[in-house]
């Protein structure tokens, strides 16, 4: 052993020992866990986060109100971590007080409020320590949409750096590489997705599309899929051009929604639902050429789909009213039911960490 | 026909908590007679006339143990009676009901607490006697005649914190024949708060901006027999968010009643039109979701005195016609019709007896028929015992019958069955008079109404609801010369809980406490009043009595979620009100200082939203009177 080689052999020794000491740090109650993110009902403004440790057979209420003392003034549409911080998007039922609450990831403690917002519904991380936030607007008189916008957020100061004007009723989002692609709710008349070039906050191009998607996600091949009605579309994020088109029955009024992937990314599982006749869950490969809803994997109406891709579980929940605490029901894949766990007031959401 | 106007005035003037059914109220022609073992607590004048500025759900709150829902400052606010809804209280202006037939309930916000001279709380079921919606209890407001030479005018501004202002002006003429009261009231509610938030929680900015007019007419002819005419009209509106017409709410309800009554010997025959009209939209509000409906109403009344018993008959024919946006139909129209008997048996003088029943009839469904029995003993010098069993109804609103798609023509009315115990005591003694009374009741209602989630919120007659509880209400008076002292307080147990299982997740929320109803909920009021300020010449002429009052109302935690997982926490509330005046000949002028929330207390309304913190009221108030 040279002297050049136990230099590097100390260097390495010492970076591992850093390593270490990074890893014995202490550690904090939030740092894994499956967050229920509670919708609330609208005008009690009363959304919250629950976690769900995975061993356990009960949920942590609250935990906002847990660590501030306080609760979430409004509904809440989302959730997303950014480098160690966590991005709530409070909806109130009154126009102007909608809000963003920033906390420390991992303790829950808050940090920062942010109020020019208004509808807020989607957030996610497009690079360190920088956050978007797609919002529809305020909803014109006659409950139409107004052109949305998204918000990007610079997390090292928790303030709102630029708003990139988008399509109306903007909503559902994904990141492929440096681009951000921002989806809109079928309501809202429009049928596009904007693209955003990440590095300039821009808006570089549209996907014109047949309807509008809130439902996108990022496959094993890294190509975007969503659902437009009854249709599945797979879209090249590079040639931005829908390469397939599978379209489900076209018998019942049941249409796709809440599209989640499982852990190596190449199975899709969806609800397909209408609100008078409720909702199942199916799946399909992305290879697949066809996608079939003859036998549902589980039959039963939920308000929230998710993939543990930790433990390869399927996390589902159930609203029974927005009146009373809804329930997380975990199954196997295979939709074989596991168990179930009071949460609270309609989950919307999971976030898995 | 003098003496029943008058005598069914006493039984409302009372300040008891309790009435007193007395040889004078007998003889009365007011529907409270026959509701014997019933709770009623008539609010005396001298707290009315501290509370002309206020609207009925900012002043009974600290009257009486009843919930108040407000959705904000200013806002729509509905009321609770004994662990019931909503819509589960009737609310009778001068004998008729005029709850909305669309949501079934009264804004409280919207109700002025001078509009009416005579005003009670009537707890438990009175559907034999009240008609539809006296499930949970009834609010009476009445106009009284006055039968002497008088004018009287009175002039009042408030000024409040928040840029808040209101304005009255009221004109009395009466003499031997005519009676008649002339009110104008405008409120202005900016709502300009110092602060957005309050401990984290948002306070909602809204304004309101309201105005009335109540005429009553009374005339007494040759043969004292009475035609009179009240007529109230009201317009509110109220802005949520208004700070930008892209995210504000607008809100306008619009009210005009008038009633037309004949009393002929000991008959009575009365009719009515009553027209709400309910705007509801956003920004612009170009096109705003509208509400009108129409509703004329007829009802003739007998009355026989045969010895000791008073039979009372009577049939009412109503004719409604509602526009609403939410219907599937454009116009939707339906007559209804009741009958009602009632009996009162003197047995003794120490033992009285009531025996009711009404049915009522709607096209395609029949409300059960509502019997009621009820007895009042005087079991000692100073105790009198009562009770009362009687069945109850809701006729569904017609939202719950014809909300497009949601709604359900074929549902059946709630039906309740409410039992009642009560104990009165009445004692004075020197310059002391007490009087406690202690209630304990149990009311089952079926077919409980309910938006069932289940069915995308479809209209269901689900759910029975079992609301069972205790009142205890206590009152001290003392009076020495011109100073006078005296405590009022009441304290209210409920449980009110769902006991029926409907679907898989009911289990949830069975036996547990009804949504926004306190367990615990106490009032109290404690006023010392003595004479003028100063002791010279001056005041010795020209000054008033100096009253101060301080409000207190607590309640425990109400949840706001059917399984009791989310609640607001208990709170309590302080009120300060001072009063002073000086007088010249025929003109008196007086000041009230009001301090609300004095402790700066921190309570949420309906949407969560922060209530106001501690604010200031001043009235000035000019009364001509000769």
């Amino acid at each position: 052993m040279n002297f050049r080689k136990l230099t590097l052999l100390s260097f390495v020794s010492i970076a591992l020992f850093s390593c270490e000491t990074k890893e014995t740090e202490p550690a904090q109650p939030y740092d894994s866990g499956v967050f229920v993110i509670n919708a609330g009902n609208f005008f009690d403004n009363n959304g919250s986060i629950s976690l769900v440790q995975r061993d356990s057979k009960t949920a942590m209420i609250d935990i906002f109100q847990k660590e501030n003392a306080r609760t979430i003034a409004g509904g809440i549409t989302d959730y997303a971590e950014v480098d160690n911080k966590g991005i709530i998007l409070v909806d109130n039922s009154t126009d102007g007080q909608d809000a963003i609450e920033i906390v420390n990831a991992r303790t829950f403690k808050s940090e920062a409020t942010i109020k020019e917002v208004e509808n807020p519904r989607n957030a996610i991380k497009v690079a360190a320590n920088k956050a978007y936030v797609v919002c529809w607007d305020v909803l014109n008189s006659d409950y139409s949409y107004k052109p949305g916008y998204v918000l990007v957020i610079d997390l090292l100061t928790n303030k709102v750096i630029k708003k990139i004007t988008v399509q109306n009723g903007a909503e559902g989002i994904v990141v492929v590489g440096n681009e951000a692609f921002v989806g809109n709710n079928p309501y809202s008349g429009k049928s596009e997705i904007s693209v955003i070039d990440i590095n300039k906050d821009e808006v570089s191009t549209k996907i014109t599309l047949k309807g509008g998607t809130t439902n996108l996600i990022v496959d094993a091949n890294n190509k975007i899929w969503c659902s437009v009605d009854k249709e599945f579309l797979r879209i090249n994020p590079s040639t931005k051009a829908i390469e397939t088109t599978i379209s489900t029955e076209k018998t019942t009024e049941k249409v796709p929604g809440m599209l989640v992937l499982n852990a190596n990314k190449t199975t899709i599982y969806f609800d397909y639902s209408h609100w008078s006749t409720g909702g199942e869950i199916y799946s399909f490969n992305i290879a697949d050429a066809t996608i079939s809803t003859t036998t549902p994997l589980i039959k039963r109406t939920f308000s929230a789909l998710g993939y543990d891709a930790k433990e390869n579980v399927l996390y589902t929940a159930i609203t029974p009213s927005y009146k009373q605490a809804g329930y997380v029901f975990r199954y196997k894949p295979t939709g074989v039911l596991i168990d179930s766990i009071k949460a609270e007031i309609a989950p919307v959401k999971f976030l898995f960490k | 026909m003098a003496w029943f106007l008058l005598s069914s005035a006493y039984v409302f003037a009372q300040t008891d908590s309790t009435r007193m059914l007395d040889e004078v109220s007998v003889k009365s022609f007011a529907p409270t007679r026959f509701m014997a073992g019933l709770k009623i607590q008539s609010i005396d004048s001298a707290s009315l006339q501290q509370a002309k500025f206020q609207t009925l759900a900012d002043f009974l709150s600290f009257q009486a143990p009843v919930n108040f829902r407000p959705y904000g400052s200013g806002q729509l606010t509905t009321i609770g009676l004994r662990g019931t809804s909503s819509n589960h209280t009737a609310v009778l202006w001068n004998g008729i009901n005029i709850n909305s037939p669309s949501t079934g309930q009264s804004d409280f916000s919207t109700l002025p607490a001078a509009g009416f001279d005579l005003l009670a709380i009537q707890y438990g079921s009175s559907s034999c006697v009240v008609g539809s919606d006296a499930v949970g209890g009834s609010i009476l407001l009445d106009s009284k005649p006055v039968w002497e030479k008088n004018v009287q005018v009175n002039l009042g501004q408030r000024v409040a914190s928040f840029d808040n202002w209101q304005s009255q002006f009221n004109v009395r003429l009466s003499d031997k024949r005519v009676s008649s009261k002339t009110l104008f009231y405008k409120g202005i509610l900016n709502n300009n708060f110092p602060y957005t938030e309050r401990k984290y929680y948002p306070i909602e900015y809204s304004t309101t901006d309201s105005k009335g007019f109540i005429q009553d007419l009374f005339f007494l002819t040759k043969k004292q027999n009475q035609i009179s005419l009240n007529i109230w009209l009201s317009d509110n509106n109220v802005e949520i968010s208004p700070q930008s017409i892209h995210t504000r709410e607008v809100l306008q309800t619009q009210a005009v009643r008038v009633l037309n009554t004949y009393q002929f010997k000991k008959l009575t025959i009365r009719g009515g039109y009553v027209q709400d009209i309910t705007n509801y939209g956003k920004g612009d509000f170009i096109k705003p979701s509208r509400t009108a409906i129409d509703r004329f109403l007829i009802r003739a009344e007998h009355e026989w005195k045969i010895s000791k018993f008073v039979v009372h008959i009577g049939t009412e024919a109503a004719h409604v016609i509602a526009h609403v946006d939410g219907y599937d139909k454009a116009n939707i129209a339906e007559n209804r019709l009741d009958f009602f008997v009632w009996l009162r048996y003197q047995v003794s003088s120490k033992f009285l007896t009531t025996l009711n029943v009404r049915q009522a009839f709607i096209k395609s469904f029949d409300p059960p028929m509502a019997p009621a029995l009820g007895a009042e003993y005087q079991l000692a010098k100073f105790v009198k015992l009562t009770g009362n069993l009687s069945r109850s109804y809701r006729i569904p609103t017609m939202n719950e019958r014809y909300w497009s798609e949601l709604g359900d023509p074929n549902l059946r009315p709630e039906d309740g069955f409410n039992k009642e115990l009560g104990i009165n005591w009445n004692y004075s003694k020197n310059d002391f008079s007490f009087s406690s009374s202690l209630n304990a009741y149990h009311n089952l209602i079926n077919n409980w109404v309910y938006w069932n989630p289940e069915t995308n919120y479809r209209v269901q007659n689900l759910q029975q609801v079992l609301a069972k509880g205790i009142e205890f209400s206590n009152k001290v008076l003392y009076q020495h010369g011109q100073i006078s002292s005296g405590l009022t307080v009441q304290y209210a147990f409920t449980h009110s809980s769902q006991q029926k299982a409907y679907d898989n997740f009911s289990a949830d929320v069975i036996g547990k406490q009804l949504i926004y109803i306190p367990k615990h909920n106490f009032t109290a009021n404690l006023f010392y009043q003595t004479q003028a300020l100063g002791k010279g010449e001056f005041f010795k002429k020209h000054g008033m009595p100096l009253r101060a009052t301080l409000q207190w109302q607590a309640n425990s935690r109400r949840y706001n979620t059917f399984d009791n997982s989310k609640w607001f926490d208990g709170q309590q509330i302080f009120n300060v009100i001072l009063e002073n005046g000086l007088k010249w000949k025929h003109i008196d002028g007086r000041v009230f200082f009001q301090v609300n929330n004095v402790f700066d207390e921190l309570y949420l309304n309906s949407k969560r939203n922060a209530m106001p913190g501690r604010n200031y009221a001043i009235n000035l108030v000019f009364n001509i009177n000769k």
